[in-house]
C-alpha cells in the first residue's frame, strides 16, 4: 500500500506516540516507517520549516511591494539614481545570498537569494520603465526567469525552482499571448524535473512540470499548423492531448514501480490527477452536444491522432502491464474506447449519438473497475470514486437525457444491466476464491 | 535502468561557489545590457520628431504608461507582399514641416538619410505593422491621462535614432502640462 504524503506525516507523528508509550521501540517504529518512504524523524523540524515557509511569503510580498513602490513611476529622483540604487540592491542581497549559503546557513542564504531574484526583476522592470522600452515586454519576464535558474541547479532549492518555473510559465502564457512561440520553455521544465527527481522532492513542482509540459506541446502543435508564423488551433490538438494522458498513465505506472520512494509517490500523485481528470473529460464528452461541437472531417490529421491514440495506448499498455489488471486494464479500455470514438465521428455523419453512448458506457465500466479495485486493494479512495463516477452518470443522464425518454431509460436499463451482471460475476469470483481457500487449507 | 552519475550527483563546494558567482555576474550582465541598450541610442543618436496617438493601458509589471501608436507604425506595402513575423525591417524616414514621416521600407539597412529600425508585427495584403520599441512611454497615471485628454491625436514625439536604427523614446513635445 502506498500512502500519499500527507497520512505519511499522520503515520510518523503517530509511531513517535507508539514509541514514547513504549508500544514499539524507536528501531521497530523505523523500520515500519521505512516501508513508507518516511522516518520518526520526518517531520520532527515542523518548526522551523513554518519558520522559513512565513519568511519566504514575507520575502515575495516585501517583492511585490517593490515592483509597484517601482510602478509609481518617481519623476522627482532622477534616473540613474534609480537605476544605480536597484542595480545595488540586485548586487547586494544576491551577494549577502551566496555568502550566508555558502557559510552553511542554507536557508537563510535561500530566503536572501529569493530576494536578490525579486530585485533582479524589479530592476529588469525598472530599467525599462525608466527609458521607455516599449519592445517585446514578455522578453523581460524571459531574462528575469533565465538569471534565476542558474541558482536553481547550484543552490537545489525548491523555492528558487517555483519562482523560476512561474516566472517562465508567465512568459508562456504572455508570449503566446502576444501571439510568439516559447521556445525556450522546456529548459526550465528539464531544470525543475532534474530537481525533483534527483535532489528534492516536490510534488508541486513535478505536477507543474507535468502540465507546464502538455500546454506547451500543445501550443506547438498549434504553432506548427499555422506554418511556424501564427498559432491555429485545430479540432484534433484534443485527441492528440489524450493520448499523451495516456502516455503519460503509462509513466505514472511505471515510476510507481520504482526503486526510489520519492519517484514512486510522484507516480501515484500523478495516477491519481489524471483518473480526477479523466473522470471529467469523459463526464464533458457523455454530452452528445460535445461531440457536435468537436468538427473534425476526415483528413490526414484525424487519422494521425487516432494512431497516437492507438500508439500512445500501447506505450501505455507495456509500461503499466507489470503493475497488475487495474493498471493495463483501463488503459486498454480507454485507448479501444477513444480509438473507436474518434474514428467513428470523424469517418460517418451523425455518430454522436454513438460516441455519447459509448462514452457512458465507458464511465459505467470506470465506475464497477474504481469500486472493485477498492474493495480488492483496500484503498477507499479509489472505491468512493468509483461510486461518485456511477452517481454522477446517472444523475448527468436523468437530467441530460440521450435520445428521448424511452431512450434514456433503456441507458438506464442497460446500465442496471451491467451493474448487476458486475455484482453477480463478483459473487461467483468471491465463492471461486473461499472454493479455493478451503481446498487449501485441506 | 540505469541512470548516469552525473544526474544524481551534487555538486562540489567550489562549484557551487564558481556558479553563484558566475549567476550573479550574468544577473549583472543582463541589467547592463538593458541598460546600455536603452540609453546608447539617447547618447549616439540624431533627434527627430514624430507623429503619435496616446492611449493609456497599464502594465502589471511595468506601472503606468502611454502606448503610442505612431503613423509609421502602418505602413503601406505593395499587394501580396509578404514579411515574415519579427523580421528586422528598416523605414527611411524624411522630414516635412519639422515632423520625420515615412519614405520607405527597407529588408536591409540603408546606406544613407535617416532610418529607424523595427520588428514586423502582422503583415496583411497591403500593409505592414511594424514596431520600433517606442511605443511605450511610461509616466504617472495621472499625468498619463492628461497626456491622453490633452493631446489627443494630435501628440508628436521626441525620438532619438542610433546610427544602427536603434530608437528611443524621450519626451512630448511640450503640449500643456504633459511635458
Amino acid at each position: 500500500m502506498r500512502l500519499i504524503q500527507l497520512f505519511k506525516k499522520e503515520l510518523s507523528h503517530e509511531a513517535r506516540i507508539w514509541v514514547r508509550d513504549e508500544l514499539v521501540s524507536e528501531q521497530q517504529a523505523n523500520t515500519i516507517l521505512a516501508r513508507y518512504g518516511t522516518s520518526l524523524s520526518d517531520d520532527t523540524d515542523k518548526n522551523s520549516f513554518g519558520y522559513y515557509l512565513l519568511m519566504s511569503l514575507g520575502v515575495l510580498f516585501i517583492g511585490l511591494a517593490l515592483i509597484l513602490i517601482v510602478s509609481h513611476n518617481w519623476d522627482e529622483i532622477p534616473s540613474s539614481i534609480r537605476t544605480g540604487s536597484l542595480l545595488l540592491l540586485t548586487l547586494v542581497t544576491n551577494a549577502v545570498g551566496i555568502n550566508l549559503f555558502l557559510s552553511q546557513r542554507t536557508r537563510a542564504g535561500i530566503i536572501w537569494l529569493l530576494f536578490g531574484g525579486m530585485s533582479y526583476g524589479a530592476s529588469i522592470m525598472l530599467i525599462a520603465q525608466i527609458y521607455h522600452l516599449g519592445e517585446h515586454f514578455p522578453d523581460g519576464i524571459f531574462w528575469w526567469a533565465l538569471g534565476i535558474l542558474p541558482l536553481v541547479v547550484f543552490t537545489q532549492s525548491r523555492l528558487l525552482a517555483l519562482l523560476s518555473l512561474g516566472l517562465a510559465s508567465i512568459w508562456l502564457v504572455v508570449e503566446s499571448g502576444e501571439g510568439f512561440f516559447p521556445t525556450l520553455y522546456p529548459i526550465f521544465i528539464l531544470v525543475a524535473l532534474w530537481l525533483t527527481l534527483f535532489h528534492a522532492r516536490s510534488r508541486l513542482l513535478f505536477l507543474a512540470c507535468i502540465v507546464g509540459l502538455l500546454v506547451w506541446i500543445n501550443l506547438g502543435l498549434a504553432w506548427v499548423m499555422g506554418s511556424g508564423y501564427h498559432f491555429d488551433p485545430f479540432a484534433e490538438q484534443f485527441p492528440f492531448s489524450l493520448g499523451l494522458a495516456l502516455l503519460i498513465n503509462g509513466a505514472a505506472w511505471w515510476l510507481m514501480r520504482a526503486e526510489k520512494s520519492d519517484w514512486r509517490e510522484y507516480g501515484l500523485v500523478l495516477h491519481i490527477w489524471l483518473l480526477r481528470a479523466a473522470i471529467v473529460t469523459l463526464l464533458v464528452l457523455s454530452f452528445e452536444g460535445v461531440w457536435e461541437e468537436y468538427s473534425s472531417d476526415r483528413n490526414w490529421l484525424s487519422v494521425i491522432s487516432v494512431i497516437f491514440i492507438i500508439v500512445s495506448g500501447i506505450v501505455a499498455f507495456r509500461l503499466s502491464r507489470a503493475s497488475g489488471r487495474y493498471a493495463s486494464l483501463p488503459v486498454l479500455m480507454l485507448t479501444g474506447y477513444l480509438a473507436f470514438s474518434f474514428t467513428l465521428v470523424n469517418s460517418f455523419s451523425h455518430m454522436e449519438f454513438i460516441a455519447a453512448i459509448a462514452t457512458n458506457l465507458m464511465l459505467l465500466f470506470m465506475g464497477i473497475l474504481l469500486i472493485r479495485r477498492g474493495i480488492d486493494q483496500s484503498e477507499t479512495h479509489y472505491f468512493y470514486t468509483g461510486i461518485v463516477v456511477l452517481l454522477l452518470t446517472a444523475f448527468i443522464r436523468y437530467f441530460d437525457l440521450i435520445g428521448d425518454y424511452i431512450g434514456g431509460a433503456l441507458l438506464f436499463l442497460v446500465a442496471a444491466g451491467i451493474l448487476m451482471a458486475a455484482a453477480k460475476y463478483w459473487k461467483h469470483h468471491v465463492s471461486l476464491i473461499a472454493l479455493k481457500q478451503g481446498e487449501d487449507r485441506e | 535502468m540505469t541512470i548516469p552519475d552525473w544526474l544524481h550527483k551534487k555538486p562540489g563546494k567550489r562549484t557551487i561557489q564558481i556558479g553563484l558567482i558566475l549567476t550573479l555576474c550574468f544577473q549583472m550582465a543582463v541589467l547592463s545590457v538593458e541598460y546600455l541598450g536603452s540609453v546608447l541610442p539617447i547618447w549616439t543618436g540624431e533627434e527627430i520628431i514624430l507623429k503619435t496617438e496616446p492611449v493609456d493601458p497599464r502594465s502589471l509589471f511595468r506601472g503606468n504608461f502611454v502606448r503610442l501608436n505612431y503613423e509609421i507604425n502602418r505602413i503601406p506595402t505593395e499587394p501580396h507582399t509578404e514579411f515574415k513575423i519579427a523580421s528586422v525591417v528598416y523605414v527611411s524616414l524624411v522630414e516635412s514641416k519639422g515632423i520625420w514621416q515615412f519614405d520607405t521600407l527597407n529588408a536591409a539597412k540603408p546606406h544613407q538619410g535617416t532610418y529607424i529600425r523595427g520588428r514586423v508585427r502582422r503583415s496583411d495584403s497591403d500593409t505592414v505593422q511594424v514596431e520600433y520599441g517606442i511605443e511605450a512611454f511610461f509616466m504617472p497615471r495621472e499625468k498619463a491621462l492628461k497626456v491622453q485628454n490633452e493631446m489627443g491625436g494630435q501628440a508628436q514625439v521626441r525620438v532619438f535614432v542610433a546610427p544602427n536604427g536603434k530608437a528611443r523614446a524621450v519626451g512630448f513635445q511640450c503640449l500643456g502640462d504633459a511635458c
